[in-house]
C-alpha cells in the first residue's frame, strides 16, 4: 500500500510540476505576444509620423519648385531673346557660352518640371483626367516626335503593333509622359541598333513595351531604376543626363492607372520596360 | 507612498529615454546601474520597489540580475521588469524562471514598460495599504 502511495505521491508531483512548466511556457508566449504587439503598434505609428514628413516634404518641394519655374522662364526667354538679336555679333566664344548656359537652363527647367510631377504625384495633388483614347494612336504619336532624334542618332525606331485601335480610358497626357519617358530614354542609352515600341492586348489589360539594343543595366542596378535621383554610369554627358526621376514618375502614373511597370535587361543585351493599363478598372 | 526604481541598462541612451518617460510619468526616484555586479550591489544597497532590468548586460545577463536579486533577498525582493530589444518567447520563459514580474520589449515611446511598471507599482502599494 505504501509502495502505491509514494506511486502516487510521486505521479501527483510530477503532474504539479508539469502544470508549472506549462504555466511558465504559458507566461512567455502571453508576454512575447504582447511585446511583439506593442512593437508593431509602434511601427505602424512611426509609418504615419513618416506618411506626415513626406506629405510635408512633397507640399514643400511643390511649392517651392512651382515658384522657381517662373523666374525661370524669364530667364530663359531673355537670354534667347538677347541671342537671336546679337547673334551675328557674337564670337564663336561667346556663341559656345550662351549656347552652354541655354542647355543648362534646360537641364534645369527639365528638373524643376519633374520635381513638380513627382511632387504632384506623391501628395495626392495630381489627378487623372480619365477619358476615352486610342494608345495605340497616342503611342505612334509619341513615336514619331522621336524619329528626327533617332534618325540624327543613327538608330531605327521600330513599332510591334498589330492592331488598328485600342480604346482605353487613361489620362491621355499622363500616358503620353511614360511613353516619352520610356522612348527618350531609351534613345539617349542606345548608339546603335533599334528601339521597338510594342503594344499587345493581353485580354485583362494591354501591354506596352520599350526595348531597346542599349547597353544594357546590371544586376544590381536593376532593382534601383524605378528609384529618385537614380543616374547610373553611363557615357553621357552632364547636359545629356536625365533628373533620374522620369522612371520614377512612369512608375507612380501607371500604378495611379491601376497597371504594373518593369524592366528585364541584361548588360549588354538590350532593355526592355514594359508596362501594363488594366482594361477592366477603365471600363468601371 | 514614493516608488523607488532601480533601472540596470548599460546603453545610455536607452537609460535616458527609459529615465526621461519615468520622470515624465511620475517616478522621480531612480537610481541605476550599468552592469550586472552594478544591478546587484545596487539592488542590495538602494532595496528599490521595482527592478527594470535590460537582457544584455556587458558582464551577464538580466536573468542573472533577477535570480541573484530574488535569490539574496527573498521575500523582501523588488519586483522585476525584464526589458528586451528582441522579443523571443525563449528568452520570456528564461525571464520568469528566473524570478521576473513582468517581460516586455523596448519601444521608443517606453509604453508597454510604463504599463506593466504602473501595474507592478499599484500592486506594491496596494500590499502596502
Amino acid at each position: 500500500m505504501s509502495g502505491q502511495d509514494n506511486g502516487t505521491g510521486a505521479l501527483k508531483e510530477e503532474l504539479r510540476l508539469a502544470k508549472e512548466e506549462l504555466k511558465i511556457q504559458q507566461w512567455g508566449i502571453t508576454k512575447t505576444n504582447e511585446a511583439i504587439k506593442a512593437i508593431y503598434k509602434e511601427l505602424e505609428r512611426k509609418k504615419e509620423e513618416l506618411q506626415k514628413l513626406s506629405d510635408l516634404k512633397s507640399s514643400f518641394v511643390y511649392g517651392l519648385t512651382h515658384e522657381l519655374r517662373t523666374p525661370l522662364t524669364i530667364i530663359k526667354e531673355g537670354i534667347s531673346q538677347i541671342t537671336e538679336d546679337i547673334a551675328l555679333t557674337l564670337t564663336p566664344r561667346q556663341s559656345s557660352l550662351l549656347s552652354v548656359t541655354l542647355n543648362g537652363i534646360d537641364r534645369l527647367q527639365r528638373i524643376i518640371d519633374n520635381m513638380l510631377d513627382m511632387a504632384k504625384l506623391e501628395s495626392g495633388k495630381a489627378e487623372l483626367k480619365i477619358e476615352k483614347a486610342d494608345i495605340v494612336a497616342l503611342a505612334k504619336q509619341t513615336a514619331a516626335a522621336f524619329r528626327a532624334l533617332a534618325d540624327k542618332k543613327g538608330i531605327e525606331l521600330k513599332e510591334c503593333i498589330l492592331l488598328d485601335r485600342i480604346a482605353l480610358s487613361i489620362d491621355k497626357d499622363k500616358i503620353v509622359q511614360v511613353l516619352t519617358n520610356l522612348i527618350g530614354n531609351a534613345i539617349k542609352f542606345t548608339d546603335a541598333g533599334y528601339v521597338e515600341l510594342g503594344i499587345t492586348d493581353k485580354g485583362p489589360h494591354v501591354e506596352c513595351y520599350v526595348a531597346d539594343t542599349g547597353p544594357g543595366i546590371s544586376k544590381e542596378d536593376l532593382g534601383k531604376v524605378f528609384g529618385r535621383f537614380q543616374q547610373f554610369k553611363s557615357a553621357l554627358s552632364s547636359s545629356q543626363k536625365g533628373t533620374g526621376l522620369g522612371l520614377s514618375i512612369a512608375k507612380d502614373i501607371v500604378g495611379l492607372h491601376g497597371g504594373k511597370i518593369w524592366v528585364e535587361s541584361e548588360p549588354g543585351r538590350g532593355t526592355k520596360f514594359i508596362f501594363t493599363i488594366p482594361r477592366a478598372v477603365n471600363e468601371k | 507612498m514614493k516608488i523607488k526604481i532601480l533601472i540596470v541598462e548599460d546603453t545610455e541612451d536607452d537609460l535616458f529615454i527609459v529615465t526621461r518617460y519615468l520622470k515624465k510619468a511620475g517616478y522621480t526616484d531612480i537610481v541605476s546601474a550599468g552592469t550586472l555586479a552594478g544591478g546587484i550591489k545596487r539592488a542590495l544597497d538602494e532595496k528599490p520597489d521595482i527592478v527594470i532590468c535590460d537582457t544584455l548586460l556587458p558582464d551577464g545577463n538580466g536573468f542573472d540580475v533577477c535570480r541573484e536579486i530574488k535569490t539574496k533577498l527573498g521575500d523582501s525582493s523588488p519586483k522585476i521588469i525584464v526589458t528586451t530589444g528582441s522579443i523571443d518567447a525563449v528568452d520570456a520563459v528564461k525571464a520568469r524562471r528566473a524570478g521576473a514580474d513582468d517581460y516586455c520589449g523596448k519601444t521608443s515611446d517606453c509604453a508597454p514598460l510604463l504599463e506593466a511598471l504602473g501595474k507592478l507599482a499599484q500592486s506594491i502599494k496596494e500590499k502596502a495599504g
